[in-house]
Formats: C-alpha cells, sequence, structure tokens
C-alpha cells in the first residue's frame, strides 16, 4: 500500500471512533450517509481534542491509544445522552419512499459532477495551497516526528510565520494520518480538500430534509458543492483549512436551522462541530460566537436553560481551551496572534478595504459563485425568522472581516487579495442555507412546499 | 417533472449549480496535460514558476542532507525575497533537519546562514564554491561547507 493511500486511508479511524455517539437513535432520522459523516466529523473534534490533551500530560501519540482513547470518549458522550430523547414531529421524511423527479436527478448529477471537477483540479496539480507548504504540513510533520505537539518547533524564532497560535484541529489530523502512514504524502493532503466537499456534500441533504423538501434540499446541497468545488479551483485551496472549516460550519448551521437542536443529541452534536469549526482556523470563533448567539437569541424560548448553551458552546470551550493551556503552557502565546491594536481602526481604507474585497471576489469567477445563492435568496417566496439567522450571520461574519482588515500599521492591499476571497467563501453556503430554510419538511407533506412557518420558530 | 415540487430558489440554485459545474470543468487542463502525472504539487496553480521548482529541487536533493543536520537554503543569484519563501518550503521538504533562513521578510539573514552545515542552492552553482558539492540535478545543488 502506497503511503498516500495509508495516509488517507487512516482517516477511516475518524468515522469509526464517532460511531458510538453518532449510532445514538436519536440521529436515526439524518439517515445512515449523514451519520457517518457525522461520525467523522465528532471523531475528528474529539481525536484532536485529545492529541491536545496527551501533549499537555506529556503522553506522546501512537495510534493505537489514540483510537481506543476517542472512541471512548465519543461512547461516554452517547451514555451521558441517555438512550433515547424526546419523540420530535417529522422524525422521517415522508417522501422516502417517492421516486425522484427529474429535477432532483438532475441535481444529484450536478452535485456528483461539481466533486468529480474538484478532485479532477485537485489531483491534477491545478489547486494546491502554497500554506500547506509554508505552515500546515510542516507542522503536521514534525508533530508526527515528535508524537506531540512541538513547542520546541514552533518556538523557534525564524518559524513565526508558521502562525504558532493557529488552532490545531487540522495539523493534529495530519500529523495522525502521518503517523500511521509514516510520512506526509504532499498529494495525499491536496486530496483532503475535494473528499470534505463530498462529505458534506452526502452529509448535507440529511440534515437539510429535517427543515426542507427533497429538491430544495438537493438543490442546496448541488449548489454549496458547485460554488464551493469552483472556488476551491480558483482560490487554490487544496490542502488547507479551509474546506475543513467550511464542513464544519456548513453542517453545524444546516443542523441549527432543522428540529434537531430542541433535544439534547442535537445540542451536543451542533456543539462538536463548532469545536470543530474553532479549532480549524481562527475565524471559526467568530463563527461560532455570531452563530451561537443569534441561534439562542432566536430560539431561547424552545431551549432549555442552562443546558443549551452549555452544550452549544462547551465542546468549543473545552477544545480551544486546552490549546491555550498549551500555549501558557509553553510560553509561546496566550491568545491568537493579533494584527495592531483592537481599537486602531484605519476608517480612511474602508473604500481600498471593500474594493479589495470585491476584486478578490470578482477574480474567483466574476463573484458568480457568491452571487448565484444570493439571487436565489432574494427570489425564495417565504420569509421565515430562521432564513434570517444564516443572513444575519454573513452580515456579522462580513463586518467584523472588514473590521479585520481595517486594523495594523500595514497598507492591507496584499493581504485582502490573497485571504479575502477564502474568508468570504462562508457566506456562500450561508446564502445558500437561507434561500432554503423554513418550515420543516413534515409540516408540507414530505417536500411539496414551504408554507407556513416552523412550529420550532417563534413568531 | 412534478411543477409542485419545484421553488424559484431551487431552480435557481441548481441552475447556478450547473453553470458553475460546467465552468469547473471548462477550466481543468486538457486531457492529455491532465493525465501526464505532476511533477509536484504545484505544476498547474498560479504559483508554478516559484513554489514549483523550489518543491521539485528541494524534494530531489532532501536525501543528501542527514538528519539532524543545520541547513540553509539560498538561491543563485541571491534574492531575498525568493529565499525567504524557499526557507519555508526546505522546512516542509526537509523534515528532520534544522533549516535555517538565508532570508526571512525579504531581507538576508547572515547571522542563521552562516550556522548551516548544508548550502541548497536552487539555481546554478555559485561562482565561489561553498564547500563540497554533494549533490546536483533538479535545477539546484547541495553543498557541505568546509570546516575552517
Amino acid at each position: 500500500m502506497s503511503a498516500a493511500v495509508a495516509w488517507l486511508a487512516s482517516g477511516i479511524a475518524l468515522p469509526a471512533a464517532g460511531a458510538p455517539l453518532l449510532l445514538h437513535p436519536a440521529f436515526r432520522p439524518l439517515g445512515v450517509a449523514c451519520r457517518a459523516v457525522l461520525a467523522a466529523a465528532a471523531g475528528a473534534v474529539v481525536l484532536s481534542w485529545t492529541m491536545t490533551v496527551l501533549t499537555i500530560a506529556r503522553v506522546p501519540w501512537t495510534v493505537p491509544l489514540l483510537v481506543p482513547l476517542t472512541a471512548a470518549q465519543c461512547f461516554a458522550l452517547r451514555l451521558a445522552l441517555g438512550r433515547r430523547g424526546p419523540p420530535v414531529d417529522g422524525d422521517v421524511p415522508r417522501d422516502r419512499s417517492v421516486p425522484l423527479s427529474a429535477f432532483e436527478r438532475l441535481g444529484i448529477v450536478v452535485c456528483g459532477g461539481a466533486v468529480l471537477a474538484a478532485f479532477a483540479a485537485a489531483l491534477a496539480a491545478a489547486a494546491t495551497s502554497p500554506d500547506l507548504l509554508l505552515f500546515w504540513g510542516p507542522k503536521a510533520e514534525v508533530f508526527a516526528a515528535a508524537r506531540r505537539i512541538d513547542d520546541g518547533f514552533l518556538g523557534e524564532p525564524f518559524l513565526r510565520y508558521l502562525h504558532t497560535s493557529y488552532p490545531p484541529l487540522v495539523t493534529n489530523l495530519y500529523a495522525f494520518a502521518t503517523l500511521a502512514a509514516g510520512r506526509l504524502p504532499w498529494m495525499a493532503a491536496v486530496a483532503t480538500s475535494p473528499l470534505l466537499l463530498g462529505a458534506c456534500a452526502m452529509a448535507l441533504p440529511g440534515i437539510l430534509r429535517r427543515f426542507a423538501g427533497r429538491s430544495e434540499a438537493i438543490a442546496a446541497t448541488a449548489a454549496i458543492a458547485a460554488c464551493l468545488g469552483f472556488l476551491s479551483h480558483s482560490l487554490e485551496i487544496a490542502g488547507n483549512a479551509d474546506m475543513a472549516l467550511l464542513l464544519f460550519q456548513i453542517l453545524a448551521m444546516a443542523l441549527l436551522l432543522g428540529p434537531d437542536v430542541q433535544r439534547r443529541p442535537g445540542q451536543l452534536l451542533a456543539g462538536l462541530l463548532f469545536a470543530g469549526a474553532a479549532a480549524a482556523k481562527v475565524e471559526g470563533l467568530p463563527f461560532v460566537l455570531a452563530a451561537g448567539a443569534l441561534f439562542l437569541r432566536t430560539r431561547r424560548r424552545n431551549l432549555p436553560w442552562p443546558s443549551a448553551p452549555v452544550l452549544l458552546f462547551g465542546p468549543a470551550a473545552l477544545s480551544l481551551g486546552a490549546w491555550f493551556v498549551f500555549g501558557r503552557r509553553t510560553y509561546l502565546f496566550g491568545w491568537y496572534e493579533g494584527y495592531g491594536r483592537t481599537l486602531d481602526i484605519h476608517w480612511e481604507r474602508l473604500p481600498l478595504v471593500l474594493a479589495g474585497i470585491g476584486s478578490a471576489m470578482w477574480r474567483a469567477g466574476a463573484a458568480l459563485a457568491w452571487l448565484v445563492p444570493l439571487a436565489a435568496w432574494v427570489v425564495a417566496r417565504s420569509r421565515s425568522r430562521g432564513s434570517l439567522s444564516p443572513v444575519g450571520l454573513a452580515s456579522v461574519l462580513s463586518a467584523f472581516f472588514v473590521f479585520t482588515y481595517l486594523h495594523g500599521g500595514q497598507d492591507p492591499t496584499l493581504w485582502i487579495q490573497w485571504s479575502a476571497g477564502r474568508i468570504f467563501m462562508v457566506l456562500v453556503p450561508l446564502l445558500v442555507l437561507a434561500a432554503v430554510s423554513g418550515p420543516p419538511a413534515s409540516d408540507a407533506a414530505g417536500s411539496a412546499g414551504r408554507k407556513g412557518k416552523s412550529p420550532a420558530l417563534p413568531g | 417533472m412534478s411543477r409542485a415540487r419545484r421553488s424559484p430558489e431551487s431552480v435557481v440554485l441548481l441552475l447556478g449549480a450547473g453553470a458553475l459545474a460546467a465552468w469547473s470543468f471548462a477550466r481543468l487542463p486538457e486531457p492529455r496535460e491532465m493525465f501526464r502525472p505532476a511533477i509536484t504539487p504545484f505544476d498547474r496553480t498560479d504559483s508554478r514558476t516559484t513554489a514549483g521548482p523550489a518543491f521539485h529541487f528541494l524534494s530531489s536533493a532532501a536525501p543528501a542532507v542527514p538528519a539532524g543536520a543545520a541547513a540553509v537554503a539560498v538561491t543563485e543569484p541571491r534574492d531575498a525575497a525568493r529565499e525567504s519563501a524557499l526557507h519555508g518550503a526546505a522546512v516542509a521538504l526537509l523534515p528532520g533537519r534544522r533549516v535555517l533562513p538565508g532570508a526571512q521578510w525579504n531581507a538576508f539573514t547572515p547571522d542563521y546562514e552562516a550556522q548551516a552545515e548544508y548550502v541548497l542552492v536552487l539555481g546554478p552553482p555559485p561562482a565561489v564554491s561553498p564547500g563540497t558539492r554533494l549533490f546536483e540535478g533538479a535545477g539546484g545543488s547541495v553543498w557541505k561547507r568546509r570546516r575552517p
């Protein structure tokens, strides 16, 4: 078996470790494919957290230690949830036995084609991110060789460009695969980007079917896969952490729009996905804070307090908490590295920043990947407060990114040029989800339409 | 195709998805080019002229630098901007070695460079030999410095 195959095959450990949690009966309505991907996502979050904690405890990483330890924690989480939660209306979509329409079959073909094109671009060495070589890859190699997060390496003064304080999930997972395979094959790391896109396309319909019609779920999944696949080539992100961040963000946001978060298992799952987003990239944290706050504000009357906020934010707090404990213990960092003083805002740069962001989006295929979801949201027939949540989140995140670019003493033109397209990718799924979010499918007899409002949503 | 199952937003999403998926295929390299194995992961990216040669040289030259050794990667002719990027690639492609920078943030770092026992030169061999040549090929050479 080649090193690349072994490196990628080690990913099987993730759904295997997360399976005990996702086998909980509360997740049955999501379907097998969706649960398999969610098990991998949960397994990835718990595995990365375990690797950070073992580093703090000075216990060397080994595959035979990490996998059972992760699976045991997922099993403990399942036991904590109890055997079965209270029933939720519309557990199983009623149109499961109805044959696919031509529109839906076309959607599946488009979605598959988009993922296939993303694979072809990545494997043809046309979409590789320079950041894979600059910091994600080298960190993973060194951590795997040291069998821990190597503070000596991160502390080298001439390696500051590695962004010492960047959260550890992707480097930990790459290090795990490198431990299993013996080395880091670069093209295998590049292939993670289309693999994650494919995983997202597999999981999303299962979650979307909880609150949208089948044709809407398929069209939304195809749109997200096609837009992000197109952008992953245009913006050359294969191998870096952007697609991992997007996967956690998309699945978390989709889950928050459906009925499953009314119950503890759904809240814990959303919390684990939040933890994945927060630990994947720095910009995952503002996403988690804004999405969580908007969600709690919208649904506060239907949620148990304080258990719901604890389950939603607890895993992210634990995940990042372990990372910052590591940073403080090794004197490497106490918090994320900043880009100037918080209130040192250069408002005079606002036109330059907005023009730079617009230009970055325009260069990536005339901004079509953002315009399609925006158009869909505009033409959506009905609005519910559910659809305002992703749009509100998109607005908050956009404002935060602009605010970030207005910071610091240096001209941000180059910084915007290489980062704006990537960080604004999150607007794509948020707008798509806003366009299709509405009442649960069960309200509309499976897939017939979206009239009325969700009983889960006030107002 | 049942009209009752389609909402306007679904139609917009699917049309847009179809257009972007088709565009994604259209932008792929020609089949003959695409099925030619890539030498580096950057062969068909925007950084193919910078990261590509550096990746090819460093991955070919890596066996000439023993594990644990201190090494520096420089360009010929010397260029602080290129060497800043080359250092990052060398850290990635020479795992197990202490890779010191010849330049950082577009400025030369002679104090670090002087600590290196092995010198990897991307480009033609330097006019003044840095020591004993251990490897030549893939667009560069590897030298072991003479002890003073």
